[in-house]
């Protein structure tokens, strides 16, 4: 009887790939997740650029902050009010606020309603394993939201 | 050097492998044996992270789920198979293809 010659193990497993917001199968494969829930409309910008500049992309998007972010869309840092009403000539990575937390594509939706909640944030921010930047999942897309006025 | 199936959890057969760690189980299906030599070697299959294993998927690898029923049923990988961990054996793998590369995973590295 032949063996197998080429066996692999995935090594971050299932986790990995559905943090990933990859397709998959199964009973609960058609629940909705935050991956799809993340908005791209937040401003972004790079380790060099200056406050200055950075200030007119926050002011024109829905948020009060900018995300700094690598070559590879990998999420460095946020900048927050503060900073971007500050010195016009800092630069994004002298001000920011390295490593912001994030949440998983495969976030239930209700579960991070519930984190939002307990610390009374209005936004999350979704990055992939890799540490690359999604997008932005707003309290008031999340289930149990105030309706709107 | 021929090759052949090894079996896990009954040291009776033929390439027995002892132990079900997880590791174990995973050399079991990589189980090589020198039969001129009556020498075996289990081999340690190689960690793969998920740029190979979209890689070798769509080159037409097999994806085997090892988690118990219950989990593979709320989700798995696209084509994947379920033979969980304690079921893992000649008798529950013979339905893969030998010829073609086997992923398998667990939940995550842990």
């Amino acid at each position: 009887m032949l063996g197998f010659e080429q066996v692999f193990d995935y090594l971050p497993g299932k986790a990995d790939w559905l943090a990933r917001g990859l397709p998959t199968e199964g009973d609960r494969a058609g629940e909705r997740r935050v991956g799809e829930l993340a908005r791209q409309d937040v401003a972004t910008c790079h380790l060099s650029e200056r406050m200055g500049d950075v200030r007119p992309r926050v002011e024109a998007s829905p948020y009060g902050f900018a995300l700094v972010v690598a070559d590879s869309d990998v999420l460095l840092g946020r900048l927050r009010r503060e900073v971007l009403d500050g010195d016009p000539d800092r630069r994004a990575e002298e001000v920011m606020e390295p490593g912001p937390s994030t949440v998983r594509m495969d976030t239930a939706p209700d579960s991070l309603a519930e984190r939002l909640d307990r610390s009374n944030l209005k936004t999350a921010l979704v990055s992939t394993p890799d540490g690359a930047l999604v997008g932005v999942v707003r309290r008031a897309d999340l289930p149990g939201a105030d309706p709107a006025p | 050097m021929r090759y052949r199936r090894c079996w896990l959890g009954d040291e009776s057969k033929p390439g027995a492998v002892r132990g079900s760690s997880w590791t174990t189980a995973l050399a079991c299906l990589s189980h090589i044996q020198k039969e001129e030599e009556e020498e075996e070697e289990a081999t340690v299959p190689r960690a793969a992270l998920y740029e190979e294993v979209r890689k070798l998927v769509d080159d037409g690898a097999q994806l085997v789920e090892v988690l118990p029923e219950g989990e593979y049923a709320k989700l798995h990988l696209p084509g994947a198979r379920n033979i969980p961990l304690k079921r893992l054996d000649a008798e529950t793998t013979a339905d893969l293809d030998i010829a073609r590369p086997v992923v398998v995973y667990c939940h995550d590295a842990l």
